[in-house]
């Protein structure tokens, strides 16, 4: 079981030590319309994917439980999801959405979950108050990474968005959208909490969570930069037992037979305990597109300063259209790394250790095909090569695998909306 | 005066119904908004971030109600090519990303040039294109598209 608890880390051992994620976005306004209304509409995708990395899962998110690879040689779970919506516009000033969707959860069901309801107060013309559930907004594209129809990929690359799976969070935003010599601005303040489940009975709350993002858009050029913070708490029966045991002592024997005892260290389980933890989350994302061809690029750093747990993440996709396809590449990095030294204690440095296992990178490269204007279909080929000693983004890791190990993954899908 | 109103008119419907078939060369749309509207014009760039959905106000500040025609129509796929370089499969794609994350509803869409003038004469903040065929005394042309 190598599951993430956080998702700044990927724990390689059972117990998993991490930092959290944070987020942040930008909302829009509504246009007004004459009198209320209801929009009824959907979004999904059906995908397929092989991994040749046969004893460890392949999967698009890690809160999956598993995937391609070792649990099934080509699977359905990784990227296929369906979503309805329902928009309701009172008058020019208030609306409401509300969206479920289905999708391979944490306990492997399809149990539909409410991915977006909230009120929309747009109080001026410039300004807007949001209140409910709504989407993260860490990401240049975190608050519609779902709708894989507005992307040219599979999915959005795993190094930059295999690790976040906080979609959504409960609170308020605020929005300004104005206009500057031509360049639209868009600023959004945010205040919230969020407490996505994991597999294996793991969890984690990140609350308070508060973060301001500002997107500049004049003609073929998108930027997009963001700052957010949050108090994070991780939990699973693992992890608790680890921290209780650090907080209480180990006696000889109790990890491994002839383990040496350790005495109870109340200020390190604190120290480095996932409770309470402040976790900073930096992201800068740009879109060029002048048409015929597109580069989307998202730059990205977490750090965990309490359990000085540091990540960088990155990638650069960039495509050209012909007609009706358009064929792309991608290169994605991730690189996570536990600073300052060890502690001494056996079982927090094989924590802090096996936290930091998911550095990796990825070269992809596919064709998306439009095939009708509300129906796409997806071919990609990822090599993907995670660092010497790391796992990447596989979990499910078998007694078989071997860590470092290059893995290429296949993925056909196809999108559509309605 | 009457026949004359009558064939243009017709070639204005002819135009939107025909145009598909003949590779569209030549359509002249124009952007339009009440005749009573207090905004005089809005430029190339202004309209280019209202349709990608970028901004919501209009030059003098009230909201925007944009008012599209139907999806696959001539106008329209002609009418976001020149007015922000991209395709209709592009614009499908970019109202998918805003709808679904929440972030603003698609413009409303009607089928024919007739009903975006009754519209932007009759709403505050509504803009939309029509040929320039079918401009009359109930709208005014904010930016000539060519």
């Amino acid at each position: 079981m190598n599951r993430p608890l956080f998702p700044l880390c990927r724990p390689a051992s059972s117990i998993g030590l991490c930092a959290f994620a944070i987020a942040f976005l930008g909302s829009g306004s509504a246009c007004a319309q004459d009198g209320p209304s209801a929009r009824f509409t959907g979004f999904g995708t059906i995908g397929v994917v092989h991994s040749s990395e046969k004893d460890a899962d392949f999967t698009s998110v890690s809160d999956q439980p598993n995937g391609a690879g070792y649990t099934r040689s080509w699977d359905f779970d990784p990227d296929t999801k369906m979503a309805a919506q329902v928009d309701l516009v009172a008058n020019e000033q208030l609306s409401a959405t509300a969206q479920l969707m289905t999708r391979q959860r944490y306990d492997d069901t399809y149990t539909p979950e409410l991915m977006l309801a909230f009120a929309k107060w747009q109080f001026e013309p410039e300004y807007a108050l949001r209140v409910g559930r709504l989407p993260l907004p860490i990401f240049l594209i975190s608050d519609s990474r779902t709708v894989g129809f507005s992307q040219p990929q599979v999915r959005p690359p795993v190094e930059m968005y295999g690790a976040f799976y906080l979609y959504h969070y409960d609170g308020a935003d605020l929005t300004w959208t104005t206009s500057f010599a031509g360049t639209a601005v868009k600023s959004q303040l945010y205040i919230g909490a969020t407490k996505p489940r994991l597999p294996a009975d793991a969890s984690l709350s990140v609350s308070p969570l508060a973060g301001v993002n500002v997107t500049a858009e004049s003609g073929e050029l998108t930027v997009r930069a963001s700052y957010n913070r949050g108090k994070g708490t991780a939990s699973s029966p693992a992890l608790d037992a680890a921290f209780e045991g650090i907080r209480n002592g180990f006696p000889p024997g109790a990890l491994y037979p002839g383990s040496p005892g350790i005495p109870g260290d109340p200020a390190l389980a604190n120290r480095y305990g996932l409770t309470d933890k402040i976790v900073t989350y930096s992201s800068l994302g740009l879109n060029y597109d002048p048409g015929r061809w597109f580069v989307t690029s998202e730059l990205g750093a977490v750090s965990a300063v309490g359990v000085s747990a540091h990540e960088t993440l990155g990638y650069v996709t960039a495509g050209t259209r012909i007609g009706a396809f358009t064929p792309y590449a991608t290169v994605a990095r991730f690189k996570d790394k536990i600073a300052g030294s060890t502690t001494g204690n056996l079982v927090v440095d094989a924590l802090r250790i096996g936290s930091a296992t998911s550095s990796q990178k990825t070269i992809g490269v596919g064709l998306r095909w439009d095939a009708m204007k509300n129906l796409d279909f997806k071919g990609q080929f990822d090599h993907a090569r995670p660092d010497a000693g790391a796992s990447g983004f596989l979990v499910n890791t078998q007694e078989n695998y071997r860590p470092g190990m290059a893995y290429n993954v296949v993925s056909v899908s196809s999108d559509f909306v309605f | 005066m009457k026949t004359r109103r009558v064939a243009s008119a017709a070639a204005a419907s002819f135009m939107i119904v025909a145009c598909p078939v003949c590779n569209s060369a030549g359509a002249n749309e124009v952007v339009v908004m009440g005749a009573n509207s207090p905004v005089a014009a809005v430029t190339a760039d202004q309209l280019t971030q209202l349709f990608l959905g970028r901004v919501h106000t209009l030059p003098n500040g009230s909201s925007a109600v944009l008012i599209d025609q139907a999806e696959g129509s001539a106008i329209r796929d002609e009418f976001y090519s020149k007015a922000t370089g991209k395709s209709a499969a592009q614009i499908k794609a970019l109202w998918s990303r805003l709808t679904f994350s929440g972030a603003a509803q698609p413009p409303k869409s009607v089928t024919s040039d007739a009903d975006v003038k009754k519209i932007v004469a009759s709403t505050p903040g509504a803009i939309g294109y029509i040929d320039r065929s079918a401009v009359d005394s109930s709208v005014k042309v904010v930016l000539t598209l060519d």
